[in-house]
């Protein structure tokens, strides 16, 4: 029934994000986005959602539709944003005008208890029509705006149903009639008695309130004689007093009306103020977009395929970009990931760890329906992103009682357990905590079982333990990074280059 | 039991052969598994031909006769309409106005005769109290029929003296006839889901009861529909009887212990229908102490066995050993036997003992008299009650002196009993109670670690170890460790 802005009607999945927070601080997303966004709020929602691999690729699709409405109608995202932040602040004020009319109903007598009924009754009726007024707004909003996205067009469809037509005037008429009630008002009550023969349904049927010229208030309603209306009244006249049941049920029936306009105020909360996260997202998506243009670096909405191959051409990494004034001094790489292991050795400050950090990046912007930064790719949908880097010392916090290698291990077997096919694995020199001849072997083991039937992931390890090249000679390509002139460049290693240098 | 007409679906024609005392029920820590509406059925021990018919409906309820399942499913719709008749007794008993009484005395008729028409056509049980409890409602079937064909004539008097239009206005207050207009709730609820608004259903409102003043404007309102019930009223008030109200705690005594069984079968329990013997014996096989339900452990089966030639037993053991546990599964599952209920046993056999009597140890908080006169007070009652025919269970009694005299007061006590032609079952720390012509259950430890308990009893003399065992194998020197050590140095 509610509308998505982050997911297709029925497919929104929990994915296994235990290792978000993980992947995002080795990818340095939170520093990346930091440049773009200065919202903490914001861009750790908008982390949450990158982290969130979905692999469904209808899901990248919608989203990108979306931002690409809100790229070309800036203007709609802000309105919406400044809808939404008012219907949010109007939760709020209903919230606390509740909490003070409930705390004088604890200390109510049952003689005044309609009264405070219909104080209620007033206050929720007024609050769910002003609530409806606020949506009918946002349907205004959108209807002014032409949108092409699936989920943007779902919404404004939505919001029309349930704030046009007949109907909902009629409905908004009602709530104005209970926003105001009156000592003076002739109330008119349908009452059902149960098995018991007790009254258990009391529901009001109308309410007629005197002329100005019958109206007296204040002190002269105190005094004033009960006017002889007896003409007007049908039925069996009983005791002219306002007993303990008269006030029960009327209580009971403006109690009802209050709880029935608060659960409308409440439906409408529940079902659009969770578009306000979403248009979170969307906002650190624009920024992000935006500050690319500007810098005047390649986007592209990458090619997704299930299996197909995976390749990048002119690949930049967004912190470097984000970071730097000149991005135009960030070197792009051309990769082809298409096999499913991939090792990646190099000199030290040669970009083994940046041309990781921008492929997993790109990853996780293109599941996540963004562009990406690069000339044009080729993506493949992963159900999951993990990263496996090594710790420095430092973040061993003292009383821990296993050593960085036992970390480590014990790090990639948190990680088997919820590891499923198809997984993309970013490994960084993992297993350097140990002898490198050991580190390999453990390593060798942990990567051949990652590729094994039983696993079935991808991974792309850059490492420092050379052994593993031979010992996964044929399993693996091999990618090293350049010096000199192309420092910062990668290039695929083939075995013969590899022997012939004498390695 | 149900006093007046009805025929009781406990007791038939029969009446109780004795009383267990309501201690017995602590003891056995039985109170915290059953309430005590149920209790004070299970304090009424039953002869040995009702034992056999309440068995024969425990059959039927319990599963143990498959060919007719559906006599539990009735006689759980029963136990429903027997609540359901007497929540309504008590509604109309307690009106406050006319509306009520006529409205209320409507209901009861209605519970009446739905419970009537369920009685009558209950099937599939061969128990003379189930036949005879069916066979009387069969006989009231006419008047039955004419009980519900009143209530369908009245049908309509009733709704629409519940229903009613109230009007309050500066000029006074009124009642009428229900009108069409839809109530503003209503139309606000029916516009919003219309419009596809996600808001809850309709919650129930806080019942009230109805004013002297309601009742009297509804029933000048409509003067013909009250007449129409008062009618009623005049003409069922002495037919129906309320003692028919007390078949809910009978129904609701057999359903519960079914619930008890369902749970211990749940907990891999097995129940069996003792056998009635016409010697005095209690047999039973592979027993549980149901009462272990209460905790979370492993429960451990064990045989008893009571008959003429050995009536009274010791029973002596190490501590933690299971002996409370076997004494108080032998307590209740005589006590549910004489209820004619299924024991948590494999097997059973016993006689119908007329009372049953148990002594355990009370908190140490008497009023200044000390340990030992409370419980030698206490044990006289029951020396002096006892007499044959009763069971008697006592736990470590007069624990609280010095070995000499509580070994004297023990065999004193055991004596007194088993010459009373009681039958018992004593727990006892007084080990050289074996040198004395009673017989004797022990403990059972493991052959193969002597320091685990088994928690199995078994006959056998007195155990008057120390223990030592535990201590030469803490060092490898008990007999299994050397034994060990031989065959690996031969």
């Amino acid at each position: 029934m509610s509308v998505s802005l982050l997911f297709p009607e029925g497919k929104s999945k929990a994915t296994d994000t235990s290792f978000a927070e993980r992947l995002s601080a080795d990818l340095m997303l939170d520093e990346s986005f930091s440049y773009i966004t200065a919202d903490i709020t914001k861009r750790r929602y908008f982390l949450s959602v990158l982290a969130d691999v979905q692999p469904d690729p209808d899901i990248p699709l919608y989203r990108a539709e979306i931002l690409s409405d809100f790229c070309s109608k800036p203007n709609l995202l802000e309105g919406l944003c400044i809808e939404l932040r008012q219907l949010s602040e109007l939760r709020d004020d209903q919230q606390a005008e509740r909490s003070r009319f409930y705390s004088v109903i604890r200390s109510t007598d049952s003689e005044s208890a309609f009264v405070t009924a219909a104080g209620i009754a007033e206050v929720s009726s007024a609050a769910a029509r002003k609530t409806l007024k606020k949506l009918a707004g946002i349907g205004e909003l959108l209807r002014i705006y032409t949108c092409q996205s699936r989920g943007l067009t779902a919404l404004r469809e939505r919001v029309a149903k349930l704030t046009t037509g007949p109907k909902f005037e009629e409905l908004c008429e009602l709530l104005g009639h209970t926003s105001s009630f009156g000592m003076d008002a002739t109330y008119k009550m349908r009452a059902e008695l149960n098995g018991y023969a007790r009254i258990a349904s009391y529901e009001l049927t109308g309410v007629t309130r005197p002329t100005p010229a019958e109206e007296v208030s204040g002190l002269k309603r105190l005094f004033a004689k009960k006017p002889n209306g007896a003409a007007h009244i049908s039925g069996v006249r009983v005791d002219d007093k306002w007993g303990v049941l008269q006030n029960d049920v009327l209580s009971g029936a403006m109690r009802e009306i209050a709880e029935l306009a608060h659960s409308i105020s409440q439906a409408v909360f529940d079902e659009f103020l969770p578009l306000l996260r979403e248009l979170c997202f969307y906002e650190v998506a624009a920024a992000y977009v935006e500050a690319m243009r500007k810098k005047r670096l390649p986007l592209c909405y990458p090619e997704l395929t299930s299996d197909g191959p995976a390749r990048y051409e002119e690949l930049y990494d967004l912190f470097l970009c984000a970071s730097y004034i000149d991005a135009g001094s960030v070197v792009p790489n051309d990769a082809d990931l298409s096999h499913g292991g991939i090792l990646v050795t190099g000199a030290n400050n040669t970009g083994k760890t940046v041309f990781l950090r921008s492929v997993g990046t790109a990853q996780l912007l293109a599941q996540a329906g963004l562009p990406i930064i690069a000339k044009s790719a080729t993506v493949r949908m992963r159900c999951g992103v993990y990263s496996l880097y090594a710790a420095a010392e430092k973040e061993f916090a003292p009383g821990v009682d296993a050593g960085r290698f036992e970390q480590e291990v014990r790090l990639v077997a948190e990680m088997l357990k919820s590891i499923k096919p198809g997984a993309l694995v970013l490994i960084n020199e993992l297993f350097q905590t140990t002898s490198y001849p050991e580190g390999a072997e453990g390593l060798c083991g942990i990567l051949r079982y990652l590729r094994s039937d039983v696993v079935g992931a991808d991974f792309i390890a850059v490492t420092h333990l050379t052994d593993l090249i031979d010992m996964m000679a044929g399993e693996t390509v091999h990618m090293r990074t350049l010096e000199g002139e192309n420092l910062y460049k990668l290039e695929k290693v083939t075995r013969s280059y590899w022997r012939g240098i004498g390695c | 039991m149900i006093h007046g007409k009805f025929p009781s679906l406990l007791w038939g024609e029969h009446e109780p052969a004795g009383e267990i005392a309501p201690q017995a029920f602590v003891d056995t820590k039985l109170d915290a598994l059953l309430p005590e509406s149920t209790l004070k059925i299970l304090a009424l021990p039953c002869t040995a031909p009702l034992i056999a018919a309440r068995q024969e409906v425990f059959k039927k309820l319990c599963g143990m006769d498959s060919s007719n399942d559906s006599f539990s499913t009735q006689f759980e719709a029963l136990g429903g309409a027997s609540t359901s008749l007497a929540q309504a007794y008590d509604a109309y008993a307690t009106a406050q106005n006319k509306l009520e009484e006529l409205l209320l005395f409507r209901r009861y008729a209605q519970k009446y005769a739905e419970f009537s028409r369920l009685a009558e056509n209950i099937l599939g049980c061969d128990s003379d109290l189930v036949l005879g409890f069916a066979g009387y409602f069969s006989e009231l079937s006419g008047q039955t029929s004419k009980l519900e064909q009143a209530l369908a004539e009245t049908s309509g008097a009733a709704a629409r003296l519940s229903k009613a239009t109230l009007t309050f206005s500066p000029h006074g207050t009124s009642l009428d006839c229900p009108d069409a207009t839809e109530p503003i709730a209503g139309r606000i609820r029916r516009l919003a889901e219309e419009l596809g608004y996600n808001i809850p259903p309709r919650r129930p409102q806080k019942e009230i009861r109805t004013e002297p003043f309601y009742s009297e404007a509804m029933l000048r309102r409509l003067p013909d529909e009250a007449r129409e019930l008062e009618d009623f009223l005049n003409k069922f008030k002495s037919a129906l009887d309320p003692s028919i109200t007390a078949y809910r705690g009978e129904i609701a005594f057999y359903l519960t212990m079914r619930d008890f069984y369902r749970r211990a079968a749940k907990a891999g329990l097995p129940f069996a229908f003792p056998s009635v013997s016409e010697r005095p014996v209690f047999r039973l096989r592979d027993m549980y102490d149901p009462s272990l339900l209460l905790k979370n452990c492993e429960i451990v089966p064990n045989d008893a066995e009571f008959d003429e030639r050995e009536s009274f037993f010791f029973l002596t053991g190490a501590n933690g050993g299971g002996k409370t546990t076997y004494l108080r599964g032998v307590a209740i599952n005589l006590i549910l036997a004489l209820a004619g209920a299924p024991v948590v046993a494999k097997s059973g056999e016993v006689w119908p003992f007329s009372a049953v009597y148990t002594h355990f140890p009370a908190d140490e908080n008497f009023t200044g008299s000390g340990r030992l006169v409370e419980e030698a007070a206490r044990a006289d009652e029951i020396l002096s009650r006892a007499k044959a025919g009763a069971f008697v269970f006592m736990n470590e009694t007069y624990s609280g002196t010095d070995a000499e005299r509580g070994l004297d007061l023990t065999l004193r006590a055991a004596r007194i009993l088993r010459d009373k032609g009681a039958m018992g079952l004593y727990v006892t720390h007084f080990h050289e109670v074996a040198d004395y012509d009673f017989p004797m259950l022990n403990t059972v430890m493991d052959p193969t670690d002597p320091s685990r308990r088994t928690y199995r009893i078994m006959k056998s003399s007195a155990l008057r170890s120390s223990f030592a065992r535990d201590i030469l194998r803490k060092y490898g020197l008990d007999p299994e460790s050397l034994m060990r050590r031989m065959e690996v140095h031969p």
